[in-house]
């Protein structure tokens, strides 16, 4: 039977391992994928003008998030970087990532409508109980994309789920203080253009790094 | 009477250089293998990438290493697209351990004689 590792040399693999998988977020397209759906906010009022029937209105830029995920990571980064299949470690992390993310998201609905009545009768004033609203679905969302950010590894995105909570109560606290519909697209729009550019920006470097590769099958005799 | 291992030859004691397997020991082969060790499984472009190393030099190493049985060679194609995936098998996983834990045998003796 061969030796076991130390506890020293499997922290240095297990660290190879995370480089290896965090590698694969430097293509910049989850940043696309995040700005596209803080973008969908940001055009809730440009919807009607589409004319199309809702719900399907409103699943378009979303749609293009998860589309240009997929396709961006089939067509650009796998040919580039390589495809990869991490071992069951990593496999178990990422399904306990989301059960706890759906038994949290789970638990704050439940809270959240049990609390909620409970708020407007306490409050004379009702616009005060929609900020404290917006502020609540603000922390559970930036929770749930803090959680998603832990076992995904993806340090960015608990900035963006700070970003996203705060927009939720920043676009209430601007209803009337600038014409309708602009509160959300600047509550919404300006966060979603900085990731949305800052996730092209990484697109284009990794597209410069790594050329693609013509020969990508191998050749092992 | 020592205890330790004797080498082929059978007339010096085997020390602790004698027990590094000299296939793993050599820098590209070492990449590919602690590569592939902590991932299931990976393709051809993805050690490239990894390791730095030319197709010609990669494909000869892997070679190899598929000739020792340290490393599984699948080929299929995907989307019309040849692909080569890449597995360490048991034997391999063995071999990269009993490397490591050798090599800090060797780094120690040297330290500590």
């Amino acid at each position: 039977m061969s030796a076991p590792l130390s506890a020293e040399e499997a922290h240095a693999l297990k660290a190879l391992e995370k480089r290896i998988y965090r590698s694969f977020f430097q293509d910049g397209l989850w940043d696309i994928f995040w700005g596209l759906i803080l973008l969908s906010f940001a055009a809730q009022s440009a919807y009607e003008s589409l004319g199309l029937p809702y719900p399907l209105d409103h699943a378009i830029i979303p749609a293009l998030a998860v589309l240009t995920l997929e396709l961006g990571k089939r067509y650009l980064t796998i040919p580039r970087l390589g495809a990869v299949r991490f071992g069951p470690e990593r496999k178990a992390a990422l399904q306990k990532g989301k059960a706890v993310l759906f038994t949290l998201v789970t638990l704050a609905l439940i809270i959240m409508i049990l609390a909620i009545p409970a708020l407007s009768l306490s409050r004379p004033d009702p616009g005060r109980d929609v900020i404290v609203r917006a502020l609540m679905m603000g922390l559970v969302v930036t929770t749930a994309l803090g959680i998603i950010a832990f076992f995904q590894n993806f340090s960015r995105l608990y900035i963006y789920g700070v970003v996203f909570g705060l927009s939720l109560p920043v676009s209430q606290i601007l209803k009337g203080k600038v014409a309708s519909p602009w509160e959300e697209r600047l509550a919404f729009g300006i966060p979603a253009l900085v990731i949305l550019t800052l996730g092209l920006i990484l697109l284009v470097r990794f597209l410069n790094r790594y050329r693609l590769i013509r020969n990508g099958g191998g050749h092992v005799e | 009477m020592s205890n330790e291992p004797k080498n082929n030859d059978g007339d010096r004691p085997q020390n602790s250089f004698d027990r590094i397997d000299k296939l793993v020991h050599e820098p590209a082969r070492l990449a590919i293998l602690a590569n592939l060790y902590v991932v299931d499984s990976a393709d051809f472009i993805f050690l490239e990438r990894q390791t730095g190393l030319t197709p010609g030099n990669l494909s000869r190493h892997l070679s190899r290493l598929e000739s020792s049985r340290y490393v599984e060679i699948r080929k299929d194609f995907v989307r019309n697209r040849p692909r080569t995936t890449l597995r360490l098998t048991e034997a391999g996983r063995r071999a990269f351990r009993e490397y490591v834990a050798n090599m800090k045998g060797v780094l120690e003796g040297i330290v500590e004689p």
